[in-house]
């Protein structure tokens, strides 16, 4: 799709992604030029991937803790903004460090282990839990080159990953001693199970569309404006499924039952106090700020602006793959600022379904996911593959060229059968669920 | 079938399967959830609810021990921890078991100003309902939102009372103070601003899907079961039968009021809801009609005409008339309860049970005199202790989730059971 | 009839509760004393208390029977309370009824036996708690109880505190410093 037209002989060694910024051996280049080390750094090249990925992943995670600090104060700030309260306001100006100040408080509590607790397993659970949240951040392409890896099965990785926390939360359930932490983990086991399918089948769609499981090849394939991102190209079902079930991945109300506080008091991390509890904590944000960004991604363009062109092209009327030096930093600002926008967009909508919203029950969570859920992500695939296949037939890479007809056919047929076949099962759901609501009024 | 495949490992297998065990929760004494200290012993097969003991008395403050070793108004400070989110009816009921002995007679713009107050507070109690209730299903925000309101009442109250929570506002015939000159118009605003918030927390949660799922048909409570546990109050009515004090057996002016009893249909969480946020609607036309109606009107017009009539007096003397021939004001508005020396005071010997619709059910108050300053017996009918009592009944065969539903839905105080 | 109310209502009388009894000739019987002398059930009217509610006097052997005759007969379906009095000579328990179609009240006041009386527990099982608070507040053991265990007080409380005998600073509880 976007082939970058320079080619270096550094971009050419295979299996050395085109993202990888070309300007580094050149830059180790000119460091060692000066020091009369004459070394050519290309040579070196897949050790300089290895230790590029080393070096923004380090990045990123200490970005990342930054941000879940953020993202803590942020829920609390939006809560009270949502609940008419006024939320932290006492350390720092408006209560910026506030969070650090509880982070420095959990530091300095004593770590207990209840007695009866198995001590290894109380200690793995939430190292457990807290590390595949953060092998995320290495998957994620912020920018185009702020990217620790480009696996080529970076989708599959990342649900592979997602759905090893769980044991970590089992673990630490089971561990505790506690009868309530018990139940939390086996809650939140059975609820990871059920909605990791969905989740990775709204995923299957667009990676069937894309051809590709590389999640920094699926972002650009969302270039050219906010109607090429795949939230509306391949229906917004996709996204719907996503969001929901990402909110159950990281149990977010309405999802928290592993840790309802009214019922299990806190859940799996009931007996956990000081550092230990702090690594739930940042973990969940953690993997809140995961999800959305996954959620960008996928479906939301990525890096990408709303409009076909990056506000740097605009101004200065270059290409953005030409853009070299100081230019290419504000370029990668630039991205870097649509990618947190976005994200923060859909860590905002948790926030706020976290305000509207109680809490299921296990019966009913269950049946959500199994009778709602992936049913809907199995014909949202069956559409994805239609629309696919018409795309195919049109035979043009691009989404939307008005101009070509046979694409606007395409587009017209799927949108139709799309219409067609959703409609008839949210007629057909919606009938469903209103005589069983009013066959239950009715019975009580 | 006689001989099985399941390998027989000792203490893993049975002949039915996997062994397994049922898990005994010991939900409290302290638990988010439990609204104080009640101790809730259940046994948990999976997520079922096998069998469940409440455990109370966690916090008994021997409240009617209290009661017969201090003076009768000594006493009544006290009155406002039994039941702390409603305490005007315990107040209520234990002033009027007091003046039902002594026969006091107790004026009109009293009766008005308890009634009020006593409509203003079970406004304020629904909405603390309201808003835990929600809690416990897991929805943080109603709880806010249902503050904003209670603040706005508990404005009213510290104007009148001095205090928030703890009032000790009412006397043996009569109350502390007479209402603040405009407060009557204050209290018009804020009540004509409720009907709009409650339309609000009906939109955000009547028809609420999960709300519905979560609600609807569970934990059943038919009127006989009520009747063989004695539960009162909204839980009753939600069975559909209009048992309400307030209109079975009229006291301080609810008979000069119009004013429906909102009844359930199925008797099911969902209607207790229904019918509490029905109640607050009835509350707010009692109260509007109460404060049209109250003798006197608001204390400025009574203070006008005090001296009104002083300076036709004053008038009168000078023109060496008689003054007492100037009339007094013509109606019934004296606030008796300042007249008389409180910390001695002695009804005669005798006893009385009074009861109130508080906003949980019945309060009762058995009252013994025995003619000394001190009360020979105080009782206390709290509704949340029989309405506890039905829980394990309401609770078997149900989810664990549902019993924060259940329990929420039945409205209990811990300190009220405890006493 | 009335020779017979005499009898039965002698034990009471002399309570400072009831002072009427005392020096005024007997208190006129009420509704359900005349449905109670009706089904030849023994009691004792002793009037109306201050807010006019019809009182009486049963034996402890007839409190069943009365028990079962109001809630049936008389329609007084709803157990409000269960009160214990301590009279310094004698145990008395009150138990208040409400009916909920006529919006009327009762009281029945039973005077213990060797601190026993009969669990109104077969009738209405509201007595469950209350019977369980008296008996843990009063000492009165109510037979027929199924499981009459204190509920108020820590299950290793000494005495019954309500009594007007119990001794507030008795050196035997040593709650606070345990």
């Amino acid at each position: 799709m976007n082939v970058s037209p320079n080619i270096s002989p550094f971009a050419q060694m295979g299996s050395i992604p085109q993202d990888f910024p070309r300007w580094l051996p050149e830059l180790l280049g000119k460091l060692t030029g000066a020091l009369n080390w004459n070394i050519d750094w290309n040579q070196f090249g897949p050790l300089l991937l290895v230790l590029w990925g080393v070096i923004v992943f380090t990045l990123i995670a200490i970005v990342a803790q930054a941000s879940v600090i953020f993202m803590v104060l942020m829920e609390r700030k939006v809560l009270a903004w949502l609940t008419q309260r006024k939320g932290p306001n006492r350390v720092g100006p408006w209560g910026l460090l506030q969070t650090l100040a509880d982070g420095v408080k959990l530091l300095f509590k004593e770590d207990i282990i209840p007695a009866g607790a198995s001590p290894i397993l109380f200690t793995l659970g939430p190292a457990i839990f807290f590390l595949p949240t953060f092998v995320f951040f290495g998957l994620i392409p912020f920018t185009d080159q702020l990217l620790a890896v480009a696996l080529p099965a970076g989708a599959l990785f990342i649900f592979a990953i997602s759905s090893l926390s769980v044991v970590g939360l089992v673990l630490a359930g089971w561990a505790s001693n506690n009868k309530y932490s018990l139940l939390g983990g086996m809650r939140s086991a059975a609820q990871a199970i059920s909605y990791e399918i969905p989740l990775v089948m709204a995923v299957l769609g667009v990676v069937l569309f894309t051809g590709t499981m590389n999640i920094a090849d699926i972002v650009k394939a969302q270039q050219g404006g906010f109607w090429n991102w795949y939230w509306l190209v391949l229906t917004p079902i996709s996204l719907l499924i996503f969001f929901i079930s990402s909110l159950a991945e990281v149990n977010r109300v309405p999802f928290d039952l592993p840790e309802a506080e009214s019922e299990l008091v806190s859940g799996y991390n009931t007996e956990y106090t000081g550092m230990k509890f702090a690594l739930f904590f940042l973990a969940e944000y953690a993997a809140l700020f995961a999800m959305s960004a996954l959620t960008v991604a996928f479906f939301f363009g990525g890096y990408y602006p709303p409009l076909p062109q990056f506000v740097v092209e605009m101004i200065t009327g270059q290409q953005s793959a030409s853009m070299t030096g100081p230019l290419q930093l504000a370029l990668q600002c630039e991205m870097l600022f649509w990618f947190m926008m976005k994200t923060y967009l859909f860590i905002f909508l948790a926030m706020w379904v976290r305000a509207t919203l109680p809490r299921l029950k296990p019966d009913q969570l269950m049946g959500f996911s199994w009778k709602f859920l992936i049913p809907l992500s199995l014909l949202n695939i069956f559409i994805i593959a239609i629309q696919k296949y018409l795309f195919i037939q049109s035979a043009q890479g691009q989404l939307l060229p008005i101009l070509n007809g046979s694409t606007v056919m395409s587009w017209g047929i799927s949108i139709v059968i799309a219409v067609v076949v959703f409609g008839s099962f949210f007629i057909l759901m919606s009938r469903l669920l209103t005589e069983k609501l009013e066959a239950r009024l009715a019975q009580r | 079938m006689s001989t099985t495949q399941i390998p027989q490992v000792p203490g893993v297998f049975t002949e039915h399967g996997l062994k397994t065990e049922d898990l005994v929760v010991n939900i409290g004494p302290q638990h988010p959830s439990t609204h104080g200290v009640l101790r809730l012993i259940t046994t948990l097969n999976g997520e079922v609810i096998k069998d469940m003991e409440p455990v109370i008395g966690y916090l008994h403050r021997s409240k009617e021990k209290m009661a017969e070793s201090r003076s009768y108004f000594q006493y009544q400070p006290t009155l406002d921890r039994v039941e702390y989110l409603s305490s005007f009816f315990d107040h209520y009921a234990y002033v009027t078991s007091i003046e039902a002995i002594a026969k006091l007679k107790v004026p009109k713009r009293v009766q008005y100003i308890r009634m009020i107050t006593m409509e203003l507070n079970r406004i304020t109690s629904h909405l603390l309902w309201f808003g835990t209730f929600l809690l416990d299903l897991g929805a943080t925000s109603p709880l806010f939102y249902a503050f904003r309101e209670r603040e706005e009442i508990f404005k009213l109250f510290e104007d009148l009372t001095g205090a928030r929570m703890m009032y000790n506002y009412y006397r043996f015939g009569g109350v502390n103070a007479d209402l603040p000159p405009g407060w009557i118009e204050k209290c018009r605003r804020v009540v004509d601003s409720l009907p709009d918030r409650i339309d609000e927390y009906e939109a955000i949660v009547t028809k609420n899907p999960i709300i519905l799922d979560r609600t609807v048909g569970v934990g059943r409570l038919d009127f006989e079961t009520c009747m063989k546990y004695g539960v009162t109050g909204p839980s009753l009515r939600a069975t559909g039968v209009p048992m309400d004090l307030r209109k079975d057996r009229p006291y301080c002016c609810y008979d000069e009021v119009d004013f429906e009893v909102p009844v359930g249909k199925h008797a099911d969480v969902y209607d207790r809801y229904l019918v509490r946020m029905a109640e607050m609607r009835e509350s707010i036309k009692i109260i509007k009609q109460a404060l049209g109606k109250i003798t006197g009107g608001d204390t400025q017009n009574i203070r006008n005409k005090q001296a009104e009539i002083e300076a036709a007096r004053a008038a009168a003397k000078e023109r060496g008339e008689d003054p007492k021939a100037v009339p007094d004001i013509d109606f019934d508005w004296q606030i008796w309860g300042q007249k008389v020396n409180l910390m001695t005071y002695k009804p005669p010997a005798g006893e009385a049970y009074s009861t109130v619709e508080s906003p949980r059910g019945m309060l009762g108050c058995y009252m013994i005199s025995d003619g000394t300053p001190k009360a020979y017996r105080v009782k206390w009918r709290g509704a949340s202790f029989s309405n506890l009592s039905v829980l394990p009944e309401l609770m078997i065969g149900n989810l664990y989730p549902d019993l924060m539903a259940i329990f929420g839905s039945l409205d209990v105080i811990l300190p009220e059971v405890d006493r | 009839m009335s020779e017979e109310k005499k009898e039965n209502g002698s034990a009471p009388a002399s309570k400072p509760a009831a002072p009427a009894a005392e020096v005024a000739p007997p208190p006129p019987v009420g509704e359900v004393g005349k449905a109670l002398e009706g089904a030849k059930i023994p009691f004792a009217p002793l009037g109306e208390d201050a807010v006019g509610i019809e009182m009486i006097d049963v034996a402890p052997d007839a409190l069943l029977r009365a028990g079962k005759f109001i809630r049936d007969n008389c329609g007084f379906d709803l157990l409000l309370s269960c009160s214990g009095v301590d009279w310094k000579t004698s145990l008395q328990s009150v138990y208040h009824f409400y009916n909920t179609q006529s919006h009327q009240y009762l009281a029945i006041k039973v005077t213990a036996v060797d601190e026993r009386l009969p669990s109104l527990m077969p009738v209405w099982p509201a007595a469950d708690w209350h019977e369980r608070e008296t008996y843990d507040l009063f000492g009165i053991c109510y037979d027929g109880h199924p499981n009459l265990s204190r509920i108020l007080m820590p299950s290793d409380w000494l005495g019954h505190p309500m009594r007007k005998d119990y001794k507030v600073d008795d050196p035997r509880l040593v709650w606070n410093e345990r």
